[in-house]
Formats: C-alpha cells, structure tokens, sequence
C-alpha cells in the first residue's frame, strides 16, 4: 500500500492558520504514506499534475488531499486520479480549509488539528476499495415547476434544444408576476406586450406540454430518471374543448365575488373566470368552494338556493324559478308558506341575519308570466331532458291526494313520460293548500297557478276532484294502474276526549279552516277559544279574528314548546288574538250549544318524549271561561280506512314507507303527511320527488341507488373567510306588512313582498358560499361541451430526466409591520399600483383611489427589506428580510414616472435610503426620472418612518431626514414591498430535496461557481426562488438553468456515484431489517440457495448507509463509508498527542 | 480547564455543509472537534460511537438535518434512536451522557454551528476527560454490536408507532423500561465475559462489578447456556469461570 499525501496551502487561505509543511512532514511518519507533499494552489493544473506523476512514478494506490471542503473539490481530483489511472474512488480528502484554518485562529493548534484530519483521512484511505461509477439512462425530457418569466424561458430554451418539456404551473394561466406587471424599468416598454409572445410560443411549442392549475405532488428517483407525480386541480373546464368564447361567464349568475387574485383583489371576478385577458391557455375555470352550501342541506327538498337566489341578484327571475323547479314545482307557494329552515342555516347568520331566502322566493315568482312559461322554457330544457319529456311511456299512474305531495310526484312523473292521474276528494285541488291554509297567507290565484303550470306542462295529468276512494276502489286502481301513489295527508282531526265535545260550536280546525276555504259560509261566535298550539290553532284564531271573534287561544304549555312559528304567534298577537299559556280546557259546558270552557291551569314537570316538559294539571286551579264556540286545534291524521285489508303495513296513523316512499307493497308507494304525520310543505314536496322517481325506476326495472348516506361537506363560515375575507356587515332587508288594524277584517295578504330594488340588494348580501352555484347554466350555454361539473382531482404520472424549480416569489406583507399603515385605502403596495397603472387592471389605466385621482404620491422604499438593519420603534421583532430587495429602487422610479405620465399636475415623493441603480440603463433612468421632478429625501434605514391619519384625516408621512423631523402629507402611498421566497417554498424544498438557504430561498450548490444547480443531482433552480432578481437577471439565469438541464439532457446515461451500500451474503442472517429501513425500496431479502438473504439494488440506492448501522450482523458494506474506514478515521483522528496548552 | 478531545459526525447534506458555510463565513469555534463525514445522520452506528469514546474522545457529535429534512426522508429519525441507544450504553459505563450531543443543523446555519460547536466544546471542557475505566467502555462498545440491542435501536421507532409482530404498541413507558432492562442485561453479560479472560467465581465478580451475587449468577448461567463462558475449575466447592472463545479482537460476540 502506498498512500500519497497532498497538502494544500490554498495561497495563505490555509497556511496562514496551518504550518503546511509541518503538517506534510508529519504525515511521512504515518503508515503506508509514500509520498508527502505540500503546494500552495493542489488544484491547479500544476498540482494536480503533482498528484498524477506520483501515481504514475511512484506507483500510488491510494491519494489524500487535504485542501478544502470535498463538497468544493472530490470532483477536481478524482478526475486527476482517474487521469492518470487510479481509480477515483482511491481519493479521500481532509477538510483542512473550511473546517480548520478558516474557523480557528491560534496557528499551532490550527496545525495540531490538521495533523489529525489528515492522519484521519490517511487512516481511512489505507482502506477505501476501487469502485465503478454506475451509469443511469438519460429520459430526454425536463419538468419545470413554475410558469413565470423564469419557467417560461427555460421552457422554451430546452424545448428549442430539442427536449420534450412539461411546464407545470400552480395558477391556471402561465404568466406569473411579470404579467401583473404594467411596465418594465429602464426601458418602460409594456410588460405584457413582451411576455405574451413567449406565453404563446409556450403554449404552441410541439415540444412543451403545458399543465396548468397543477402542482408536483411528489418526485421519486434520481438524475436522469426522475418520477414526478402531478396533481391537476380540477377547472371543471375541459381545457382541450373550451374554446375561451366566455358564454359560460355570460350565463354565470355568480359575478363579481371573487377578490381576482391577478389584480391583488382590486377587482372582484365571478365564479367562472379566466385571470386576465391575455392567459395562456385561454380556458375558463370554475371556482369552487369544495362542499354544499348550508343553505341547500337544510332544505328538504335539495333546492338550489345559493342558485336561485344569485340568479334574482342577476335580475333573472325567470331562470331562478326554472332552476328551483328542477326539484321543487311550487316554487311560488313555497315563497308564501315555507317556514324555510334553510333560513336557519345560512352560515350569514353569524355575521349579521340570514339571507331572506322566502321572501326572495316568492318575488321571484311573483315577478314572472305564469302563463307565458312555455317559451321561456323551452331552449333551457331542450337539450337537457329531451329524452325525458318526449318519450311517452304506457304505464298509468294513480295518485290519491292532490296535496304537495300528489302535485309534486305527478309533475316529475309526467316529464318522465307517464299519464297520470289524480284523484281528490276535495271539489277543488290542492289538498291543504287549498283547504288547509287561509288566504291572507297563500292567496287562491297563486295555488291556482301553480297547478296550471303542473298540469300544462307535465301535459299528462288528469286532476279528477271530489273522488272519494274506498277499499273496493282502492282494489281497482290496483288493478287499472300500474302504480298508486298514496298522498292524502292528514286532514283529519284527533278528538280530544272531555267531556262536552259533543255540544254544538265545538268544532274542529282543519274542518273550520275547511269550510272557510271552501267559501262556504262560516259563522263563529262573538267569543271564540282555540284550543291548540299548532299551525293549525294560529291559523284558526287568526281566521276567527278576521270573521269578527273575539279569540282567546289556549295552549297547555308554554310559549318557548309552541309548534307554530314565532313569526305567526307574533302576528296574531299582533292582530289581537289573546293567548293564554300553560292552560287546558277540562271540560266544555252548555247546553246544546257550548256556553263554557271548564280550564285548569298547567304547570310544566319531566321531560316527556318530544324533549319538551311534560304540562300537568294544577289541582284545584279550574276556572270558567264564557265562550260561545270552541275551535279543537289538537292535532291531525289520515283518513286510513280505506287501506284496511289492502295489506298495507301501517305505523300508529301512519302508513309505513321508507325515504323513497316504497311501502311494503311493490305498486303502492306513499309519502308526505300520510306518512311523516302533520309537517311542511316542502317536506311534502320532497317526498313527492323521491318517491316519483322511486315510482320510475320500479316501473323500469330499475334498481333505486343506494340513498346517499356519505355525510355531505357543508360549507362553513370560515372556509368563506378565507377566500372572501371582506365580509361586512350588512343588514337584512324586511318585507312590509300591511298593518295589524288593517288585517283584522279582511283576508288580504298579510305580506307584501319585496319591492325590487330591495330584493336585489338582499339576494347580492349572499356570500355565495360555494362560489360556484352549481346551477350549471353554463352546461347548457357551453356549445363546446367543455363543462364537466363533476370533474375530480386527476394525476399526471412523468419521466423526466432533469427538473427545474422556477417557483417564483411572493411580495412581503406590509400588514405585517403596522407602522406602514397598509390599513388605510390610501396605501397600497407596489404590486396594486402596477394593477392601477395597467390598462386591463381594475380601474382601466386610471390612478385612482376611491374614485378620486390623488395629486400627492409618496413612494416609501425598501419596505419588508434591509430590515435587520432598520431601527423601527415600537415595531418589536421585524417582519421583514435582512437582504435587499434587489428592484424596489429602480421600479420606484419606473412608477414615480408613470405617476407622473398618468397624472400630469401630480407630484411624486420618494423616500429611499440608497439608490441601487447598477444595471443596465439603471443609473441613466434614475437621473432621467429625477431631471423630470422627482423628489428623493433621503433617510437613514435605522429612521423611523410612520405612515397614519391624523385628526383631520389627512394621510402623511413622518420620518427623519438629515437629521430633522421631516411630515409629507399624501393623497397615495405607495409601499416599495420587498421580494419575500414563496409560501410553500419549505415544501417545494422538501419536495425536490432541495436545500433553502438562510434567507429562504432554494440554496445553489455554489454561491460562486454553480449558481443554478442545486445539492441534487439533476435538480436546478431559476428566477426569483434562488433569490430576488428582475427581469433580465430572471431571464438570463433562466437561460443558464435551462443549458444546465440540457447538459444531462443530451446524454444517453450519466454517471452515478457508486456510494451505494452492499450486503455480504456470507454473513447476512435474511432478518430483513435494513429492508425495512430503507427508504427507497432498495434492498430486498430473497431466497437463495443459502437461505433468505439481502440483496442491493445498486440503482435504487441513494447511499445513505442507515441499513449499515442497522444491520444486527455487520454484514451491510456501506461502500466509501465502511464500519472499518469510519473507525480507522476515528480512532486516528485520536491517536495523535495533543498539546496541551 | 483540560484540553479536550471531540469527534462530529456530520450528515454530508446538512451538518457537514453547515459547518463548511461556518468555514466560508468565518465563523470561528474551539479547534477541538475533528469531524467526519458521513452521507446521512442514519449511518451513524451506537457501535462507532462507543469505539470513538473507547478510543479516548471526550466528546462525540453527531449532526443531522432537520427533522424531515433528511435528504433520505427519515435517516435522521433513526439516528435520533440509535444516539438514545448509545446514551443508554454510555450510562451504563458511567460516563456522562452529555458528552454524545445530537443536533440538527441545515447547510445555511453556519453561525449556528459555530455558535453550537463552542458551546458543547465547553460543556466538555467542563466536564474533563473521560473518567471511566476501558473495560467498561469496552464493555459498552460489545453491548452496542450485540444483535439484541441493535434490533431495539432500529425496531423502536416501529415498536412505538406500528406495535411488535403480535399487534401490541409499546408506550414510551413501557419502552423506556424494555431498553434499560436490555441494555443492563447485555451490558453485564458483556463486562463478565471481559473479566473472565481470567478465571473468577460468581463472588469475585460480584465485588468487582459491585453487583448483587444472584444477579452475576443470572448471567452466568446464561452465558454458560449459550457455551460462552465455562467452568475453569472448582475450588472449595466454588466454580470459577473463564471465557471461551472472545472473537477476534475481542470485540464481538
Ligand atoms: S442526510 Fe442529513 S440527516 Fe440524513
């Protein structure tokens, strides 16, 4: 063994701290060394040519060099090795630069210290094994995360090279920062127009697939074959149909929401957008919240209300109804008598009130031609169920009962193709509807016109009132109809069981409000009492007032249990029906005729099982109260006679039926009251629907789907905040009502509807909680087909040879320092001004805040930058960067001049620490834009600067200069913010294993000498990730990546360093442990004819040697790294004397 | 205060590139640590670091990346068990268990390596030179390549998080217990068959390891049982010992 030691004096760099020679001295005294030499430049040609004519004379077999960091030069003599024919692997180097002579001062122990790196790497040399360099295949093409100028130009750099290129982009249109940009400096040429070409160049170049509004999930392998996972975030665009004509955003009643993320959320974009009118590709995306407005969960039937209700902000009242029609066919009774519990939800709520969700309703539908439908709807739903309505279908269905229920299952019935008839007993249709609900809360011509629409447009329905069916009739529908839907409600009413009800003027509610209805004449006494806290018994007492009674209502609990809502217990009140708690009557009294009610007093014990507290009497508390007719408001249910021995399963009064109203008899199904007992109207309706499409699957042959059971995601309010984080304030416009005397005699509506404008003002205070409204007009209007709704988060496997982050820059917060005074309108960043200045930005090239042209505009640079060195008070820990912004002084004086340029009578301020005018042109453009005005004041950074408002609400600046107190008062501020690494640039670092330097940004292999490549073997770095740069930096640097990439690019293989680990099988016991350590899947234990044993997949081997020191028998050779050349370095390391000082 | 000894291993992705930024950045620290380089904090092995201190270091450093930092995803989440592994054993030889350091240092801290290298220097120097005897850290270093200990140091991570082969997850409690019964118990079979190189009964090795007399023969019989150690004569009725066979350089079993 002949071992040759080389020291370095690297010129005084490390002689200056190591007595060079005497460490070459000492190291001829260590074993095998043949040759010890010490030069003053080792990497030099000349000393390297040392090393290679002593191998080639003195016949080395193993090389040291102490000189730097191997991580600066193994390469340099490797190759020197290899040149003169020792194997590379042959060289070990002691760090005695970077880790000696730079780091310690005192030169004896600085000396002492080498001697022992040096017999150290000495001891490890003896040891080290030649190794061949394993050779990977090249896959010809680079990956390029980040689509700004830095992506862009690499792109079409390798692709121009011949390589395929994949240019993934996390936005949905390439263009990044520059194209925010309104002009570029020295030049003031327009940035977009000298972007835009190269967007487009990108997107034609055959050799470029561009994958936009998609990130790099994860990145497998190493150089030459990369694996990169990519996930595409759906547009629920098809970005190779849509054709960027924009119907789709026309149609879209979602406008105007959104803070557009291109202009810093100057503007505001609707839910389907393109970013700005230049993006590249020209593709429309749809936002959306991920998850169901609370709004449509809490209603019964699935109604789109963030749909309809941003339709009727549009206006477009008739397209709002069509949309609520889709599961909902009453939509204007709905908007008289729904109780809306999608009300309760509205995530407003927490904010101020809900949106007036019913009331919008029945605007809406008081607002469109009921008779003029058939047009309108024509081109809607042409496309859409064209198959469904023009298919007619042989089977005849039965419905018993014209309710909500009955209506409902017959209109969706009847657009499937199916005749249907209704049969009610009733002279009139509308079961409840008609009978059931006075008119001053569902005027008549409303019902009526609700059921015209369903019997012209179902076309197939035949309403046949005042059919009374029994249990032979009930047989014979079984056997003429191929389906029965039973909706008959519950319309009876529950006896209550005391003494007296048999007496004339005790009568029953549903009966009452019946007769009424019903126009017959109906007479109550001058001294009514309703017994009841129901819908029912509101209603009732209500009716009775208007008939000239004088009603008391009596309820057993208290108010806090009372069934009926709020909003009508207060309206009778109102209205002057007296109510009296926690009270029933106990028996009625007369004569023939009623002339008394017998009332004890209640109080309220246990929890029975509704929840509420049980009422029970208070003995000896009965009193009289003098009445003339008595209203029983106790409860409903069905008339079910006519299903004994039908052999339909019933529950209690109820007939038993699932949630899509299948009872246990194949042809029969029911739903509504019948089945739920009393509830709403929209219940009614939605059990309608699922039971008629339950009615044509059976009649099909199809099986129902599954009821959905997953747990929908329900939008909250803080998903909302996050992406619409202006939420104010806003209160709820109220309907009239007429007034209360006025209600007293006449059946009028009590309500009286919105008034336009307020409607569209209450429908705009929707937050639009799924930002799209999944209305899916833009469905129909999209002649390309492009629109899929239901698209899903896709992944995109690539092989790719190299990679390339171009990931960009965000710019600093100012918020994050109040002193600026960001939270003033009169105070923007830099960015927002270049919005301001371009031509396509928020105010069309106009600068104006507010609406008002400022005439003072202060620039403040260096804002979040320099910031280590900044003295601010009161400030604490400062938010921002110790490094310099690198273009805040030069574009400060671009938009000084543009200040200028737009505003002719305007002055512009400028308040800077240095000038960094070193580029180009810079300094040229700095004196040009100050000849033409501007005024610099110049500060020191360690000044305080504070932007705010005083009393008179005047915006100024007060700062330090020249050492006096210097206040500039302002109508714009502008703040120079400085070049902060991207949010997820720890990920995107973690990602690529990539290393991030101090500041942040991606750290390059060498500051100096390989300033694009990073660490990672075949991972580089370009533009503003590596550190803040403008444009021809960015550009330029872009370049150079990009000829770095095609350098592995253009290789059939490259070489990879053969520090990989090796399992000696002789000793390997086959437990497989360093297989369940390795990362990378690398070693795998297999059966061979010894036995189970462990084998390395050199390949595969990242060389990371945690399988060697894991390894229970030692038996893991982990290649350049060996347990035996670690301890031998080592315990050399230790073995030299020390001097003891 | 003593001149002290000290050897890093530093991972080549982060610790190692740190201190070369220290180097660039001149950042100055004591001249008393020599550092190796390693590819990854996970190839660092109880068994080396043992040696090292057996070899008369008086401090051993290991540095790593950040925790998911590791440019082989989790070698440092292995380290991180594998220096706990080697704390145990150097307990168990009586030496301070703050001469082992581990830390996480990126390639862009270079003041803070400067700055962590000066403070463990002196924490050393504090501390002096390593006062226990050889055999013991010999004995430790024999403890640290038996296959028992070296399953535990790998396994734990898997024991905690994922449960053994039957299902059963390990507290940190539980853990914690497992590890020092087994690292007592290897730990002492060990220095036994080191003291056996010359023949001594049960009493004469429990005085001169300061154990209790059934203890010693607990290991005694164990090592008998896996033809380790046998008995050299008996005298008075007492049975002496003498090792076997210690493999070559007496290191492993
Ligand atoms: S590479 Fe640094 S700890 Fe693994």
């Amino acid at each position: 063994m002949k071992i040759g030691v080389y020291i370095c004096h690297c010129g005084t760099n490390i002689a200056a701290t190591v007595d060079v020679e005497a460490v070459a001295k000492f190291a001829e005294t260590l074993p095998d060394v043949a040759v010890s030499r010490a030069y003053v430049y080792m990497c030099s040609d000349p000393g390297q040519e040392l090393i290679k004519a002593d191998i080639l004379d003195a016949k080395l077999d193993r090389v040291v060099v102490a000189s730097c960091s191997p991580r600066m030069h193994e390469i340099t003599f490797r190759s020197a090795c290899e040149e003169a024919g020792l194997n590379a692997y042959c060289l070990e180097m002691a760090n005695i630069r970077e880790q000696c002579s730079w780091v310690h001062s005192d030169r004896e122990k600085g000396t002492e210290k080498a001697k022992e790196l040096v017999a150290s790497a000495v001891a490890k040399a003896a040891l080290l094994e030649s190794l061949e360099p394993m050779r990977v295949g090249v896959t010809p093409s680079a990956l390029i995360i980040g689509g700004g100028i830095a992506g862009i130009q690499c792109a079409l750099d390798i692709a121009d090279a011949g390589f395929q290129v994949y240019l993934v982009e996390k936005e949905p249109s390439v263009g990044g920062h520059m194209a925010q940009l309104d002009k570029t400096f020295p030049t003031l040429d327009c940035s977009a127009c000298v972007l835009t070409p190269k967007m487009v160049d990108v997107a034609r170049h055959d050799k470029i697939e561009l994958i936009t509004y998609a990130t790099v999930d994860s990145v497998e392998g190493y150089v030459g074959s990369f694996k990169v996972k990519v996930k595409k975030t759906p547009r629920y665009v098809d970005e190779d149909k849509c054709t960027g004509c924009g119907e789709c955003a026309i149609v879209c009643p979602v406008k105007e929401v959104v803070p557009n993320e291109f202009d810093l959320g100057l503007s505001k974009r609707g839910a389907v957008y393109i970013p700005f009118p230049q993006a590249i590709p020209m593709v429309y995306t749809i936002d959306k919240m991920g998850g169901i407005p609370p709004c449509r969960l809490g209603c019964p039937a699935n109604v789109n209300v963030q749909g309809y209700v941003a339709l009727i902000a549009q206006g477009r009242y008739r397209e709002a109804i069509d949309l609520i029609r889709e599961v909902n066919p009453l939509p204007a009774i709905c908007g008289y008598v729904c109780p809306h519990p999608c009300e309760n939800e509205c995530n407003r709520v927490e904010i101020d009130d809900p949106i007036a969700i019913g009331a919008l309703k029945r605007f809406a539908a008081d607002n469109i031609d009921y008779e003029d439908e058939t047009d309108a709807e024509t081109e809607e739903e042409d496309n859409e169920t064209e198959d469904a309505t023009d298919v007619e279908r042989a089977e005849k269905i039965a419905i018993i009962g014209s309710g909500p229920a009955g209506l409902t299952a017959a209109f969706y019935l009847a657009k499937c193709g199916y005749h249907v008839r209704i049969l009610e007993k009733l002279p009139v249709p509308g079961g409840m509807l008609a009978v059931g609900i006075p008119e001053y809360r569902l005027p008549k011509d409303i019902l009526k016109k609700e059921v015209e629409y369903i019997k012209r447009e179902g076309g197939r329905i035949e309403i046949d009132t005042g059919v009374e069916i029994d249990k032979d009739g009930f047989e014979r529908l079984k056997i003429d109809y191929k389906a029965i839907f039973v909706s008959i409600g519950a319309d009876k009413s529950r006896a209550f069981g005391i003494e007296g009800e048999g007496l004339k003027g005790v009568v029953h509610g549903v009966e009452f409000l019946r007769e009424l209805n019903l126009g017959n004449t109906v007479v109550p006494g001058k001294k009514v009492a309703v017994v009841g806290g129901g819908d029912v018994a509101i209603d009732a007492a209500r009716c009775a007032l208007r008939l000239g009674s004088d009603v008391t209502l009596v309820y057993r609990r208290s108010r806090e249990e009372m069934p009926a809502r709020d909003e009508e217990i207060a309206d009778a009140e109102a209205e002057g029906v007296k109510i009296t708690f926690l009270t029933n009557p106990s028996r009625f009294i007369g004569d023939g005729f009623v002339q008394g009610m017998e009332c004890v007093k209640m109080e309220l014990g246990e929890q029975d099982g509704s929840g509420r507290r049980r009422p029970v009497p208070v003995a000896g508390s009965e009193y009289i109260q003098d009445v003339d007719t008595v209203i029983l408001a106790v409860g409903q249910q069905s008339a079910l006679e006519f299903l004994e021995g039908s052999g339909i399963e019933l529950e209690g009064n109820r007939i038993k039926a699932d949630g899509d109203g299948r009872t246990n008899i194949e042809c029969v199904f029911a739903a509504g009251d019948a089945v739920t007992g009393p509830a709403t109207v929209v219940d009614a309706i939605a059990g309608g629907r699922r039971a008629a499409e339950a009615i044509d699957r059976y009649l099909r042959g199809e099986p129902l789907p599954e009821l959905e059971r997953e747990e929908k995601k329900r939008i909250v309010l803080e998903d909302i905040k996050a992406r619409l984080p202006e939420l104010e304030k806003d209160e709820r416009r109220e309907v009239a009502k007429i007034p209360a005397e006025r209600r007293r005699d006449s059946f009028e509506v009590v309500e009286l509807g919105f008034i336009e404008a307020d409607a569209i003002e209450e429908a705009k205070r929707c937050m639009t909680c799924g930002i799209c409204a999944d209305c899916r007009l833009c469905e129909t209007a999209c002649e390309a087909d492009a629109i899929s709704q239901d698209m899903e988060e896709e992944f995109v496997q690539l092989e790719v040879g190299a990679i390339i982050a171009a990931t960009g820059y965000d710019s600093f917060d100012p918020s994050l320092e109040p002193n600026y005074g960001y939270e003033y309108d009169e105070v923007i960043t830099s960015m927002e001004f270049e919005r301001l200045c371009n031509a396509s930005g928020p105010t069309n090239g106009h600068i104006e805040i507010n609406g008002e042209t400022p005439k003072e505009v202060v620039f403040i640079s260096c804002v979040g930058s320099r910031e280590k060195y900044k003295g601010q008070t009161g400030t604490g820990e400062m938010a921002g960067n110790a490094y310099c912004s690198r273009v805040c002084c030069m574009y400060i004086a671009k938009q000084a001049h543009l200040v200028r340029e737009h505003i002719s009578d305007a002055n512009a301020t400028v308040f800077y620490t240095d000038v960094r005018a070193f580029g180009k042109g810079f300094e040229e453009f700095y004196w040009r834009v100050k000849e033409e005005g501007v005024n610099y004041i110049r500060r020191e950074l360690t000044d305080d600067l504070k932007v705010d408002k005083d009393g008179d609400g005047q915006l100024r600046v007060k700062t330090v200069s020249g050492g006096r107190q210097v206040e500039k008062e302002a109508d714009l501020v502008v703040l120079a913010t400085g070049i902060v690494p991207k949010e997820d640039v720890r990920e995107t670092a973690r990602k690529l294993k990539i290393t991030q330097s101090g500041d942040k940004f991606f750290l390059e292999a060498h500051p100096k000498l390989r300033p694009v490549d990073t660490l990672t073997n075949g991972i580089f770095i370009a533009g503003c990730c590596q550190s803040p740069k403008d444009i021809p930096d960015t550009v330029a640097q872009a370049s150079a990546t990009a000829s770095r990439a095609c350098s592995i690019l253009s290789k059939e293989y490259v070489e990879v360093e053969p520090i990989t680990a090796e399992v000696d099988e002789t000793l390997c016991c086959g437990c497989g442990i360093c297989e369940s350590v390795c990362p990378y899947g690398a070693i795998e234990v297999i059966e061979t004819e010894e036995g189970r044993r462990a084998r390395v997949t050199g390949v595969k081997c990242h060389g990371c040697g945690t399988c060697g020191s894991s390894c229970i028998k030692k038996a893991v050779k982990m290649h350049q790294f060996t347990d035996e050349q670690l301890i031998a370095q080592e315990r050399a390391a230790l073995a030299t004397e020390k001097v003891v000082s | 205060m003593a001149e002290v000894n000290l050897i890093g291993f530093m991972c080549n992705w982060c610790s190692y590139a740190g201190a070369d930024l220290a180097g660039v950045s001149r950042f100055h620290y004591p001249p008393n640590i020599k550092i190796i380089r390693v590819m990854c904090s996970g190839r660092v092995d109880p068994e080396l670091i043992l040696d090292t201190f057996l070899y008369g270091a008086d401090g051993v450093f290991i540095g790593g990346c950040h925790l998911g930092d590791c440019h082989y995803l989790e070698g440092n989440y292995y380290a991180e068990k594998k220096i706990e592994m080697a704390k145990r054993l150097l307990e168990a030889a009586g030496v301070d268990t703050e001469r082992l350091r581990l830390e996480w240092i990126s390639a862009s801290e270079g003041e803070r390596f400067a700055a962590i290298i000066t403070e463990f220097t002196e924490e050393i120097k504090a501390l002096g030179p390593v006062k226990s005897e050889r055999e013991e850290l010999e004995s430790a270093c024999m403890a640290a390549a038996d296959y028992r200990l070296r399953i535990l140091a790998t396994k734990e991570r898997e024991l905690l998080e994922g449960g053994n082969k039957y299902g059963e997850v390990f507290t940190m409690h539980e853990m914690a217990k497992l590890l020092d019964d087994m690292v007592q118990e290897v730990y002492e079979s060990k220095r036994i068959l080191l003291k056996l190189k010359k023949p001594m009964s049960v009493k004469e090795l429990a005085s001169a390891m300061t154990l209790k007399p059934n203890e010693v023969f607990r290991r005694i019989l164990d090592l008998k049982r896996h033809e380790l150690i046998e008995i050299h004569e008996i005298r008075d009725n007492t049975p002496t010992y003498l090792v076997r066979a210690l493999n070559e350089g007496g290191l492993t079993e």
